[in-house]
């Protein structure tokens, strides 16, 4: 069988095959089988394809999507389907019509995607006339990797966690990041602009204390107060995972919060860490999801829980709950990114996406939306007072250390294995 | 044997489909599965050259001047071609922190750096220490057992003896043992439960049977997730559960239901139960009632007749139903993630943890694919030992 020529026709697309044309309408059908990586990339320049999944060594199983014949002539529909059939054994001969995709910006999904639809997409959108398109992912570097290494992607912008960034540019699955094309980012934190040449930090989140005023009047100030189960009696929520967890135990243990991460190079400081949460193991529920926290804190499963800050500012905002954030006891800060997928063919409105996402006005939108705050300072100028209050400002920052991802990617398997070990004793 | 008969071979063609199916979705990832547990590309694709030149070094000191040559232009082609960032992920996984040992090596070297002795030491002064040449020295083959024997906590000394990793690394063959004796137990709670309500089922009159079988199969087409999630509502410390003992004053504190072994036996015997009753509800609607009465007429009492007559012709019921939950049973996943505390997670779960976390695709794939031995063993195991059953009685 012999795949046509693919053609666009008022802005749609439409594959012929034989002399059939067919259009983007209606019924779809999807196929499963097997190919070699560079066919694939080859094919999937044409537009048919949407792959699925990807092994790293060759082989992959793909679905693509096929389209209902619109105005077919001669043949009945079974006729038509078994020559679309065909496709999927002539992908070899593949015709490569490039075929403009339009630029797609991809996120974690839920509230965090639908405030960078409502502060950075839709306004975007409007004043340049960019047709953006939303795609989601559970942040795993493998996914953006295999597109890559594929030559096939389906990607421009995505958000990335600074570990993810930092290893992603490594590995050089990312563009590198024109500055000048972001304008004035004098206002941006450091962290923002250090942590990597190839991602822009465009939201702050913080690994804060955080306790029910509701049913705690005078609460904990300090990790210190978090450890002291006969002041506040109560469980404790604390995510399960060293990352983050080793830290707050050297802050409760009366370490600044600058100098943790100085302390956990030194291995005596790791084995300073863990004897520290061996004092509170038997007082802590460990939550795997922030959703959980956040539900252990409402139901009074712990008195007091370290949980992201965007989540505590959704309960207080959505549920009218009174969760407190005591940001003076030291939170550990970190940004999520926004980096360019390497060869990226929607490179140049990619940029410009990010410098409009990264712009005071897009900024003083977003944290209208989610509890996170803005990296570019100038969005605090003429913020609402109140929404300043929940949000990571300069000096709440200067009280924090900033998640040292360089660190974790050295020793997050060592240190999770030993973690895993030590919680399972 | 049967006879091969030329509308055999014709009809042999029908299964075309299938056994492609089997060799594209089964055989071949499986064996890619298994092939990566024990590659080495990362370090023999990336250094080629100091891999060679390695072999003439004896392991004492320091290798020659030619070693440190070969790697600084490995390194730097390594940077140039980006396979640089998974030779310098795979370093981690054998020592923390030559990640950024490899990656600030090779982007220095992108630079205008001699490749020399010297350069490399003033780059990084690991460099100038044995332990990363002895490690490159032990790791220069085109495959390595370093992935299955740190699945069973153990790893290989400098000198390439097997030793026992320190003890706060020691994790593995713990975990193996628990994701056994889980599955163990919760086969055994469904068998317990899963056979008087196979019973009950069979003995239904008909018009009962119906509403029977959909109390059985609603929660069957319900997702584990939500079956899950649903008993941490019940078992938490403000849960249902607690809630009401405490409301009607049979205990003062929340007994501890949640996060524990417990809840994971209790949640995944529930999610697990119709794999039990299915099989065992097929094989008595076989036993003819007649049977257990005649027994009754010959002498026996129910107590006897039911161990002598009914339970014997239910073993294949048995048999299956045992294994389909055993099996099941090892790979799971959500459940214990979801309702239990760090001492109850399974093989699954570090499995997820190395494949989306940290990225030690050969780790996972080691403990896949002893998991996977596990359950094959098993399975041939006891199907031998459930004929014998069968053949006995």
């Amino acid at each position: 069988m012999r795949i046509g020529r693919i053609e666009r026709r008022k802005g749609r697309t439409a594959a012929k095959i034989d002399d059939h044309y067919v259009s983007p309408s209606g019924y779809k059908t999807q196929l499963m089988g097997s190919c070699k990586v560079d066919t694939l990339a080859k094919a999937q320049k044409t537009h048919f394809i949407d792959v699925m999944s990807i092994d790293r060594d060759g082989l992959m199983n793909l679905v693509y999507k096929m389209w209902e014949p619109n105005s077919y002539r001669r043949n009945d529909m079974g006729a038509v389907r078994f020559k679309t059939l065909g496709l999927a054994f002539a992908l070899v001969g593949a015709a490569s019509a490039a075929d403009a995709r339009d630029l797609t910006v991809v996120s974690f999904g839920g509230a965090l995607q639908d405030a960078i639809r409502a502060a950075f997409i839709e306004p975007f959108t409007a004043s340049s006339g960019t047709k953006i398109v939303e795609d989601t992912y559970d942040g795993a570097l493998s996914k953006i990797s295999a597109q890559v290494e594929t030559g096939a992607a389906k990607w421009d912008v995505v958000d990335v966690e600074s570990n993810q960034l930092i290893q992603g540019c490594q590995e050089g699955v990312f563009e590198e990041i024109n500055w000048s094309s972001l304008g004035d980012t004098s206002k941006f934190l450091p962290a923002a602009k250090d942590t990597s040449p190839c991602g822009v930090g465009f939201l702050t989140g913080a690994m804060v204390l955080s306790y029910d005023k509701a049913k705690l009047a005078e609460g904990p100030q300090t990790w210190a107060d978090f450890w002291d189960v006969n002041k506040f009696p109560g469980k404790r929520g604390l995510r399960f995972t060293p990352k983050g967890t080793l830290e707050i135990a050297l802050m409760a243990d009366g370490v600044p919060a600058a100098d943790v991460y100085k302390t956990l190079e030194d291995p005596a400081g790791v084995d300073r860490a863990f004897a520290k949460l061996d004092q509170l193991k038997p007082n802590i529920t460990w939550w795997k999801l922030g959703a959980e926290s956040i539900q252990q804190l409402a139901s009074g499963e712990v008195a007091m829980t370290a949980s992201f800050n965007g989540r505590i500012v959704a309960a207080n905002r959505g549920e009218k709950r009174e969760f407190d954030m005591v940001w003076n006891a030291g939170s550990i800060y970190f940004m999520d990114y926004f980096a360019i997928l390497k060869g990226s063919e929607n490179k140049e409105a990619a940029e410009k996406f990010i410098a409009f996402a990264l712009g005071a006005d897009a900024q003083r939108e977003f944290p209208k939306h989610v509890g996170y705050g803005p990296t570019n300072l100038a969005a605090f100028e003429g913020m609402d007072a109140a929404i300043v209050a929940e949000l990571p400002t300069q000096e709440r920052l200067d009280a924090s250390t900033f998640r040292n991802d360089q660190f974790w990617l050295d020793h997050n398997d060592e240190l999770t294995q030993r973690f895993n070990v030590w919680a399972a004793q | 044997m049967p006879r091969i008969t030329r509308s055999g071979i014709a009809a042999a063609w029908l299964l075309t489909p299938a056994v492609l199916a089997a060799v594209v979705c089964l055989i071949v990832p499986l064996a890619m599965f298994l092939v990566r547990g024990v590659s080495n590309a990362e370090i023999v694709n990336a250094l080629p050259r100091t891999l060679t030149s390695l072999t003439a070094w004896n392991g004492e000191g320091l290798p020659p001047d030619e070693v440190y040559a070969d790697l600084a232009s490995d390194l730097r082609h390594a940077a140039g071609s980006g396979s640089l960032g998974e030779l310098a992920r795979r370093m981690n996984f054998m020592v923390p922190g030559y990640r950024t040992l490899v990656m600030k090596t090779g982007t220095q070297l992108k630079g205008d750096v001699p490749e020399s002795r010297p350069a490399l030491i003033s780059i990084d002064k690991r460099w100038g220490e044995p332990e990363v040449w002895q490690l490159l020295r032990l790791e220069s083959g085109r495959w390595t057992d370093s992935y299955f024997l740190a699945a069973l906590d153990r790893k290989r000394s400098a000198d390439g003896d097997v030793v026992t990793v320190q003890p706060d690394q020691r994790i593995f063959v713990d975990l193996f043992i628990r994701t056994f004796v889980i599955s163990v137990s919760v086969t055994v709670l469904c068998l317990l439960l899963g056979y008087p309500a196979a019973y009950l089922l069979a003995l239904a009159p008909r018009r009962w049977l119906g509403v029977l079988l959909v109390l059985l199969l609603l929660p069957f087409w319900t997702s584990t997730l939500v079956r899950s999630t649903a008993w941490i509502v019940l078992l938490q410390n403000e849960g249902l559960i607690n809630r009401i003992l405490q409301g009607i004053g049979i205990v003062d504190a929340p007994l501890p239901l949640f996060a524990n072994r417990f809840a994971v036996l209790v949640a995944m015997t529930h999610v697990l139960l119709p794999y039990m009753i299915m099989p065992l509800y097929g094989a008595m609607k076989a036993v003819p009632p007649d049977l257990v009465r005649a027994a009754g007429s010959l002498g026996a009492n129910p107590v006897r007749a039911f161990f002598r007559v009914y339970l014997p012709q239910t073993y294949a019921g048995i048999a299956a139903g045992v294994l389909l939950v055993f099996i099941l049973a090892l790979g799971y996943y959500v459940t214990p993630a979801l309702v239990g505390g760090p001492r109850d997670q399974m093989v699954s779960y570090f499995i997820a943890l190395y494949t989306n976390e940290s990225l030690n695709w050969g780790l996972a794939s080691a403990l896949g694919t002893l998991l996977l031995f596990a359950t094959a063993l098993f399975y041939v195991v006891f199907s031998r030992f459930a004929r014998v059953g069968a053949e006995a009685r």
